[in-house]
């Protein structure tokens, strides 16, 4: 039985079309409140967009293109850089956190200074590099580090004093999968020890780092 | 107030429903020319989809199974392999771009096949490639690499002395050579993947694995 409201006719599809020009789109509001509008965008290349409030290409959460291809221009994701040597930080066992003094991008505003918090529960996709310089031989051990609140993922713990390069040059690179509530934060740390306070964080400007720190949610 | 056309009765939902049999959906179109349709597919275990153009199940740009698994079958996406052994590329300080001739995928069509990803849309990629060297010698010292090279920026990491860390029989081999990062990225801007060994003569290859074993690779994905 059909209810109100409802359509349950085989032969009538529910097709919205504006005509020569115009948006093709549903709103959907409570209260008189335009909350999210789904439909294509004629102004964007026929985009099909979920957008939020009562407009497409306002607050564009979900874009698909014409072709397929799958953007969320909302959606938490970060890149932050190092464009300037951070010297003597570590190489005694001084954990440091790093701080990062280039933001590629922010989408969503969830990075302030070296930290990102996490704007809902969910899974984030983690990435990490560091490249030190200024290694010494005594240097024989150490680790990089992604800090959250759940969990730290230590990797690269190795003898950073034989993986460095004739330059006394050395970096490694890993990622992870974390579960992260609601305001939870990660940062990344490091560590090298044995030796003496002289291992730098060394960089090659912010278009061609040899350090980033890097995430999104994935789900 | 209530505009032409909508529905703001508090006691009825809109309710779409074909009856016995076929897909309950909304169809997108823009003088007369279907642009998409979102739906539950009757004939796919009743999943919903956002599909381009006039029917669900051609072409399915995004799914939701009746379990709440998502797919996004036309999504930029790609995984490639080398092909076979590349011989004597670098080890005197050459910067070779890697050549992942094997391609184990290449959703939407924007790998070349070769050693390029270009982005179809403007986006945030998410990147990793690794890859196996062999033939080391100790003598193999300088400074070595494994690098993302895009458009925008070129992502470095991987440092350190390959020489002495390549294990110490056989054809001198090291595997930990890998980068990945999220990176953003313009419409038509590219990436490939680059490495280099230096220290002393160019003896060093990258080494196949096998095709269903393999020891490196390059693979992308647009994130958002």
């Amino acid at each position: 039985m059909a209810t109100k409201n409802s359509i349950n006719n085989q032969t009538q599809d529910i097709t919205i079309d504006p005509g020569a020009s115009g948006d093709s789109k549903i709103q959907l509001s409570i209260n008189g409140t335009g909350e999210f509008i789904i439909g294509v965008d004629d102004d964007a290349s026929d985009a099909f967009k979920i957008s939020q409030g009562s407009a497409l290409g306002s607050n564009d959460t979900f874009i698909v293109t014409a072709a397929g291809e799958i953007t969320k221009p909302l959606q938490p994701a970060f890149l932050l850089v190092l464009a300037s040597q951070l010297s003597n930080v570590t190489g005694d066992g001084t954990i440091y956190d790093v701080v990062w003094d280039t933001e590629v991008f922010d989408q969503n505003g969830d990075v302030s200074g070296s930290t990102f918090t996490a704007p809902v529960t969910g899974r984030y996709q983690f990435d990490v590099a560091l490249t030190f310089g200024g290694i010494t031989t005594s240097m024989v051990n150490g680790f990089i580090r992604i800090d959250t609140s759940n969990r730290n993922y230590l990797m690269a713990s190795c003898d950073w004093g034989d993986l460095k390069n004739s330059s006394n040059e050395a970096g490694l690179s890993f990622s992870v999968l974390a579960d992260m509530d609601a305001s939870d934060t990660v940062h990344i740390d490091c560590q090298l020890a044995s030796g003496t306070k002289v291992a730098d964080i060394i960089t090659n400007g912010s278009t061609d780092p040899y350090n980033w720190f890097s995430g999104h949610l994935v789900c | 107030m209530a505009t032409k056309n909508s529905i703001n009765n508090k006691s009825g939902d809109l309710t779409i429903d074909p009856g016995a049999s076929g897909d309950s959906f909304v169809q997108l179109a823009i003088n007369a020319v279907n642009k998409y349709r979102i739906g539950v597919d009757d004939d796919d275990s009743d999943k919903f989809k956002i599909a381009i153009g006039n029917a669900l199940g051609t072409s399915d740009a995004f799914i939701v199974t009746a379990n709440g698994e998502i797919t996004k079958p036309l999504q930029s996406a790609f995984s490639a392999q080398l092909s076979a052994t590349k011989s004597n590329v670098t080890g005197d300080g050459t910067v070779y771009t890697i050549l992942f001739q094997n391609e184990i995928f290449d959703q939407n069509s924007d790998y070349d096949g070769t050693s390029t990803f270009t982005a179809p849309v403007t986006g945030r990629y998410h990147f990793h490639a690794a890859e196996l060297y062999s033939g080391l010698t100790t003598s193999h010292t300088g400074t070595s690499y494994i690098e993302i090279e895009t458009s925008n920026r070129t992502y470095r990491t991987a440092v350190g002395d390959y020489g002495d860390l390549s294990s110490a029989t056989g054809t001198r081999q090291i595997n930990l050579a890998s980068v990945t990062v999220l990176a953003d990225m313009d419409a038509s801007d590219t990436a490939v993947v680059k490495t280099a060994v230096s220290g002393s003569s160019k003896v060093v290859d990258l080494a196949l694995g096998g095709a269903t074993d393999p020891r490196g690779g390059f693979h992308g994905v647009l994130i958002c």
